[in-house]
């Protein structure tokens, strides 16, 4: 008897519990932010912990760190900012959000049959006894997930370098997404506790406490490989009418959706290792820019980089309303881009190309890991002879 | 003892020319009448098969007829009318745009696919012809440019930058030919990652089709006859009871018993549906099912009303599809039936399956294949074989629909595996991975013939390579298709349906 898709459900749900526990290393045991130091302030009567940067022992509140190294402004600048960091940052988080229910509004409000009837001709046998929904969604979820059918045999070939690419590519972007939540986690906090919307919550923040070398080493290999991976996909592009022989894949769409992953992933992925490493993270050399060292020495501590600070800080800016401290944290990116060197701007780049993709990705087929739920193949009449065998039972003479 | 295998296809027969796509396993090159592909297909490349038309039939008053019994829940057009060639397009971008509020499928579909071409050689027809048009990505691509022009913002503003195209004459024309060269098999959709159905995609453009008032001739006159005999090859009750007294005959000198094979009783326990070449060229087929209800000593009959499991009218629009599957629905209600069985048909179980059984379970009316029946029996041991009445090494065919669409995969295996044993060999290609035999969706005309010897032969092929001698299947399309790929690419094997070898091996 072959596995059954609910059980492929069961699987997929513990690994991903799994993986998650793993990844978010040691969560369970840190419980709350290691940025909180150990000022607390009360806040309706609850305490809130404070934030700040360590320093030989030394606390240092956030807003001294955010007081030296946020450069403010200049009017020049905050227009341009505002507009395209700020304002395209809200359109496309609405975008995006809007973009996605109103796509899943639409499969939810298409019948599945024609005039409203359900015919169930759409079950698609995935696998052998799918007896139920669960089990449907399992193995469909287990296709999504691991790519598997395109390993299966056909006529002298098994796609394991397509698979490769392919299944890399996704993981990777996964994975790399959810390093992401953990640094959004961190502006989240920032926002959260010190922002004008001020909530008396202890958010945990994961993955601060592992050391910096591990984080370049994972955010930098799962970068790497997803970006390895998506230009092998590009590749295939070009491959695939080789291959056959004639002109496929002629929609714009096909290039660009692959491309600009692949772009957000290199300009993320180059802003990521140039400023992690040296000389960037030599803390004397933001002191002619107005930034004490021993301030610059545990912001680097703390978070990696300057960069990872500024980006915190224009998070922080926008999800907690602080307007300001988004347009002066992105112009400080520019700012030590011309002064530092130029990885600063590397991120900047990052981040604009982002918000284009949060745009698009709802109105084309980017879409497609988010349709699970709508996939017809989840439909329809599932096998169930037993019923018929008991009758048949009952009417066969002895 | 086993019986003993044949020989595998011969090493190839040359080369493909350098500019067509070739693959691993040299399939094309290694059937005998490779020199008859390169003549007919390799000069048309990169449209090898596009030349291959399915005839049109004009829609007339029996199609209407047939289509809009149940008229309560279906909104459609008046089908028949007949429009002029210049409203053609507007008629069908205006179809498709409402298609698309109505079946979720087929939006999903449409916009969903990355356009990765995994699916392309998984296709038996690019296999056979090696034309990316005669894809599943390529004929779903047809409608998805449609589909960008006249729904998509993209599509209006960028055009052909997004592949969006504005449908023509000559687009259509493409489109009839190759929604015509879909089988439905759904191969493409078991192996794409998100199960994207470009069969779906052409089951809709031939459903806009017919509401033009074209169908395929060849259905289309199928259509006609279930639509006023109760089956499919024009029979009458007269000329099925002849046949059937007949087989009744053959079985007494054969199997030593008499059997009576009852058609047309007014009650009955069991409500049997076998197709209607079961009585016409699959006489063996109805020999097996007879003998088998017979031994279990089944309350059952045949009605000529519905004498019949194909649908044809899968193959034409949803409402078609509606026709056989009431009737099958009346008259169990009329017989007073408790279980309705379904004989050997490969594209009549995926309604039968998905809408036919739902609508008896309603009425307390049970309904299995005649598979599920048998291996019941066989592990009730109400059922004995014996092989060395027949020895043969069998290998399997899984029917499209049966094994992607119906979920009747290991029951078949049980009963070969039960008969044959160690002569019953698996192909490469089994399970969901089958192969279509290349006349599903009713491509069975001579007018599509060269279509047809070649689509089949990736499935001749694969079971080639196994060493058995007979194919089984449990399909009527398959039985009547594969016996004439086997002749044409001079295969030293037979095709024969489950309930045959159940005959053949069977101890009374």
């Amino acid at each position: 008897m072959p596995i059954r898709g609910w059980q492929m459900l069961v699987i997929i749900i513990v690994l991903g519990i799994l993986g998650l526990v793993a990844f978010m290393g040691g969560m369970l045991f840190t419980g709350t932010a290691h940025l909180c130091g150990p000022e607390e302030t009360e806040f309706l009567g609850l305490k809130v912990e404070k934030l700040g940067v360590h320093v030989n022992h030394e606390f240092i509140p956030i807003e001294s760190a955010e007081y030296y190294i946020v450069k403010p402004a200049p009017f020049w600048a905050a227009i341009p900012i505002a507009i395209f960091y700020v304002a395209l940052a809200y359109v496309a988080a609405a975008v995006l959000i809007i973009g996605l229910i109103l796509r899943a509004a639409i499969w939810t409000v298409t019948p599945k049959g024609p005039g409203g009837l359900y015919w169930g001709l759409y079950r698609l046998t995935l696998h052998n006894y799918v007896r139920s929904w669960w089990d449907a969604a399992g193995i469909i979820l287990a296709r999504i997930v691991s790519f598997f059918t395109l390993l299966k045999y056909n006529f002298g070939t098994r796609a394991i370098g397509f698979w490769l690419k392919l299944a890399l590519f996704h993981w990777m972007i996964w994975l790399v997404l959810m390093f992401h939540g953990n640094s959004l986690a961190l502006g989240a906090v920032i926002s959260l506790t010190e922002g004008l919307i001020k909530l008396p919550i202890q958010v945990p923040v994961f993955y601060t406490h592992v050391p910096h070398d591990l984080k370049l080493l994972m955010g930098g290999a799962a970068g790497l490989v997803a970006l390895a991976c998506g230009i092998g996909l590009i590749g295939r592009r070009f491959w695939i009418p080789a291959r056959f022989k004639v002109r496929i894949c002629p929609s714009i769409d096909d290039w660009f959706a692959i491309s600009w992953l692949c772009l957000i992933i290199f300009f993320g992925l180059t802003a990521k290792l140039l400023t992690t490493m040296p000389p960037y993270t030599e803390a004397s050399l933001y002191e002619p820019l107005g930034v004490p060292e021993k301030i610059a020495h545990g912001v680097i501590h703390e978070f990696g980089s300057i960069m990872y600070y500024l980006v915190g800080c224009w998070f922080a800016g926008l999800i907690s309303g602080k307007i300001n401290l988004a347009i002066n944290a992105i112009y400080s990116l520019f700012y030590y881009g011309a002064s530092v060197g130029p990885a600063f701007i590397l991120m900047a780049v990052h981040i604009m190309l982002v918000q284009i993709f949060m745009i698009y990705f709802p109105w084309a087929k980017m879409i497609h890991p988010l349709s699970f739920p709508f996939n017809p193949a989840l439909y329809g009449k599932f096998e169930k002879p037993e019923p018929a065998i008991r009758k048949l039972e009952e009417i066969v003479p002895a | 003892m086993c019986a003993k295998k044949i020989e595998g296809p011969p090493p190839p027969q040359g080369r493909l020319p350098p500019y067509i796509p070739r693959v691993k396993d040299e399939l094309i090159e290694r059937s005998p009448k490779f020199q008859e592909w390169l003549e007919w297909f390799a000069k048309n490349w990169p449209d090898t098969s596009k030349w291959i038309r399915a005839r049109e039939l004009k829609v007339e008053k029996f199609l209407k007829e047939a289509a809009l019994v149940p008229g309560a829940f279906v909104k459609t057009r008046d089908y028949g009318f007949k429009i002029p060639p210049e409203e053609r397009i507007k008629f069908f971008v205006e179809r498709l745009h409402e298609m698309l509020k109505t079946h979720r499928a087929l939006r999903y579909y449409l916009e969903n696919c990355t356009h990765c071409g995994y699916c392309i050689d998984k296709c038996h027809m690019w296999l056979a012809f090696r034309n990316y048009r005669n894809s599943p990505v390529g004929r779903a691509d047809l409608v998805r440019m449609i589909y960008k022009y006249y729904n998509k913002v993209t599509g209006k503003l960028f055009g052909k930058l997004v592949d969006a195209k504005e449908l023509s004459e000559a687009l259509l024309d493409e489109l009839w030919i190759y929604s015509h060269q879909c089988t439905q098999c759904r191969r493409c959709a078991y192996f794409c990652p998100f199960g994207i159905d470009c069969a779906e995609i052409m089951r809709a453009v031939r459903q806009i089709f017919a509401e033009m008032g074209l169908v395929y001739e060849f259905v289309g006159a199928t259509m006609r006859s279930l639509a006023q005999y109760g089956n499919q090859m024009f029979l009458t009750y007269k000329s099925i009871r002849v046949v059937l007294d007949m087989l009744e005959e053959e079985i007494k000198t054969e199997k030593g018993i008499e059997v009576h094979i009852p058609l047309d009783k007014p009650k009955a326990k069991i409500l049997f549906l076998p197709s209607s070449t079961d009585v016409f060229t699959n006489l063996d087929t109805m020999k097996g099912f007879a003998v088998v209800m017979h031994k279990l000593g089944l309350d059952w009959t045949m009605r000529s009303e519905i004498f019949e499991i194909g649908n044809f009218g899968l193959f034409i629009s949803d409402y078609h599809m509606q026709f056989r599957d009431r009737r099958i629905v009346e008259v169990a209600e009329k017989i007073g039936a408790e279980i309705v069985v379904f004989g050997e048909c490969g594209h009549g179980w995926r309604p039968f399956k998905n809408y036919v059984v739902p609508e008896l379970e309603k009425r307390g009316i049970k309904a299995m294949h005649f598979m599920h029946l048998v291996v019941w029996a066989i592990k009730k041991g109400k059922l004995r074989f014996n092989k060395k009445q027949f020895e043969h090494v069998v290998t399997y065919h899984d029917p499209c629909n049966l094994a992607r669409a119906g979920d009747l995969i290991e029951e078949p295996r049980i009963i070969l595996r039960t008969i044959f044993g160690g002569d019953f060999v698996e192909r490469e290609h089994n399970r969901e991975r089958t192969l279509c035999c290349g006349a599903g969706t009713g491509l069975l005309g001579d007018d599509v013939m060269p279509l047809r010897v070649w689509a089949g032969w990736p499935s001749v092929y694969d079971a080639w390579k196994t060493g058995a001698d007979i194919l089984a299947t449990p399909c009527s399309i398959d039985k009547a298709q594969f016996p004439v790929v086997i002749e044409y690419h001079k295969v030293p094997m037979m095709c024969k349906g489950i309930a045959d070898l159940i005959y053949y091996t069977i101890e009374v």
